[in-house]
């Protein structure tokens, strides 16, 4: 696979989706931080469910922190805390590191981790841990041991905010076809909820179950529909066509997991986005948002 | 509901499954979702005649009238079952200006062109076929005056915790595509939903715009949730006879995943979300 080198002997567990395609990160990260703008967009400008009271809150960690938007604002809004941007990408962090020169928050910082170890924190160290785009990073089988992972790390009476974007229907063909191979690819991953593997659905929806089984205490969930389409919607059209299936991605993951081959997707891309440029173009997706509790006794 | 003997894809397709639909998106559940009865976008101070096509048992229409008392909705629907209903409950309630008819189909209606400021129509497209759609579009834009707003209103399943829900959902989407009801044989799901304001711009309104609302099917999320569930498991008793008819499954495995489904679909745990998509456009003249 020329455009990822070094990628393929990495078990397709533990593939960062972020990270496919030869120099492809910086487009990846820009493409993260749009996101985010459209995910604020959609809550209203809020960056944690009303529920998650902040008052006690010192420690924060930003899981899986991407280029660092999240916690950037999160730092500019509630200045004073200790805020860890955390994520498992040492290029990502590289980018976060960058981004975050121009404005220097100074109760920020970033650190890259190794996902197939414990955190580097002692138990019991946040009051608050927030994970974005958590859900499809790590498979099914995989969710158990990080909810262990992440209920060790938080303080007793600490909240845990799972957010995650899931596709939704949309009008066109072409765009209803690369999101079954999308959905066939997260199958192959170990990353797809749907009994027929033909729906893009990874489960998010798993959010409060997961917690459940950690005993959380005040579980809860927020839901954000997010617009794709219409007239007067390019950010959520551009959202579709660079993030949610991302070419390079798409092209690496098809071939490795023997779904499609790259001259059949290109033609199929080609179709989709000539379908995003019609007026006429509809496509919605679901933000959620889940928060729980680590009980006070365990 | 009895639909014992009466299993033929035609007669689920005008009947059981409509009357299914009907009730399903007639709860006032889907409207609490939707936040408001007709889009902000239409102004009901100007509106006298409304035409609710696929009315159900009229909640929506009952609706309207009891908050616009000036407004006069005409309701109908393919099902007598649920027309008399609709009836009795709108006398019951004293409301003069709702009357309710009923007609065989949307494709032709008894009415004079540009008789109607809004017509309102929600959960029409999932149990009608792909080639009937823009026959229906026609005879919708035909009735209404000029100027006067179409609200299009449909319903699509989004994801939920419950693994053995996710499976019926699979033989439901069979199901109706067995009747025709989708228009996207490819999609991943229903497609019709999203595809509703790509109609209303396909054929030549103005001002066409959509509207995208989450309905929650959790249990912890909104006290009229429970009663939402209790219609959601029955829809899919309603619809058994049909499956199995197709061979879709067997009765045991249906049984035990609609068990399992219930149990989860209740849990404290469960969290889920379908989509509602309202979409609008102004007739031109």
């Amino acid at each position: 696979m020329q455009d990822a080198p070094g990628k393929d002997d990495l078990p397709l567990e533990y593939v960062d989706m972020r990270d496919i395609g030869n120099g492809q990160i910086t487009a990846m990260m820009s493409a993260l931080q749009f996101q985010h703008k459209l995910f604020l967009r959609e809550m209203k400008g809020k960056l944690l469910p009303a529920r998650i009271p902040l008052d006690n809150v010192e420690t924060v960690m930003d899981f899986i922190c991407g280029p660092g938007s999240w916690c950037m604002d999160f730092c500019k809004q509630h200045p004073g805390r200790q805020v860890y941007g955390v994520d498992i990408n040492q290029a990502i962090i590289d980018q976060a590191r960058e981004n975050a020169a121009h404005s220097a928050p100074k109760h920020l910082e970033f650190m890259v981790v190794d996902r197939r170890r414990p955190l580097p924190f002692p138990d019991g160290f946040f009051d608050l841990i927030h994970l974005q785009n958590g859900t499809i990073l790590f498979t099914l089988d995989q969710w158990p041991e990080v909810m262990v992972e992440l209920t060790r790390l938080l303080k007793p009476g600490g909240w845990l905010n799972l957010v995650d974007f899931e596709m939704g229907p949309a009008s066109q063909p072409a765009v209803d076809r690369v999101l079954t191979f999308l959905a066939q690819i997260l199958a192959r991953m170990g990353r797809n909820i749907t009994a027929d593997g033909r729906a893009p659905l990874t489960g998010s929806t798993l959010g409060p179950r997961r917690m459940a089984q950690q005993s959380f205490t005040d579980i809860g969930y927020e839901l954000y529909p997010v617009d794709l389409g219409g007239w007067n919607n390019p950010v959520g059209r551009a959202y579709l066509a660079w993030s949610v299936v991302r070419p390079e991605m798409i092209f690496y993951l098809a071939e490795r997991t023997g779904i499609s081959h790259r001259e059949e997707l290109e033609v199929l891309l080609a179709e989709m986005q000539r379908e995003l440029r019609q007026i006429g173009f509809c496509g919605v997706g679901m933000l959620l948002s889940s928060f729980g509790r680590k009980p006070l006794a365990m | 509901m009895n639909y014992e003997g009466k299993n033929g894809p035609q007669y689920w397709q005008e009947t059981a499954a409509s009357e299914v639909a009907r009730l399903f998106f007639g709860h006032p559940y889907m409207m609490e979702s939707l936040g408001r009865l007709l889009p902000p976008a239409i102004d009901l101070s100007k509106v006298e005649k409304v035409l609710d096509i696929g009315c159900g048992k009229g909640e929506w229409a009952r609706r309207l009238v009891k908050e616009n008392p000036h407004i006069h909705v005409i309701g109908i629907d393919t099902s007598i079952t649920l027309i008399q209903e609709a009836s009795r409950l709108a006398m019951a309630d004293g409301l003069n200006s709702t009357s309710f008819y009923q007609f065989g189909t949307a494709q032709a209606l008894s009415f004079p062109d540009e008789t109607f400021d809004v017509v309102h129509v929600h959960s029409l497209a999932s149990f009608i076929s792909t080639a009937m759609w823009s026959r229906i579009l026609e005879e919708m834009i035909r009735v209404l005056k000029i100027g006067g707003w179409l609200n299009v209103v449909d319903f699509e399943l989004g994801s939920t915790s419950s693994m053995a829900y996710n499976r019926l959902a699979v033989f439901g989407m069979a199901g109706v595509r067995a009747l025709g009801g989708s228009i996207a044989p490819a999609s991943p799901t229903q497609g019709v939903a999203a595809r509703l304001y790509g109609f209303l711009v396909d054929a030549g309104m103005l001002d066409v715009t959509y509207t995208v609302h989450a309905v929650d099917f959790g249990v912890n999320s909104r006290p009229t949730t429970r009663a939402f569930l209790d219609d959601f498991v029955a829809d899919m008793l309603g619809f058994k006879p049909f499956i199995l008819q197709l061979g879709l499954t067997d009765e045991e495995t249906f049984d035990t995943l609609l068990n399992q489904a219930r149990e989860e679909l209740y849990a404290p745990d469960s969290c889920g979300y379908a989509y509602l998509i309202s979409a609008i456009g102004r007739k031109d003249a």
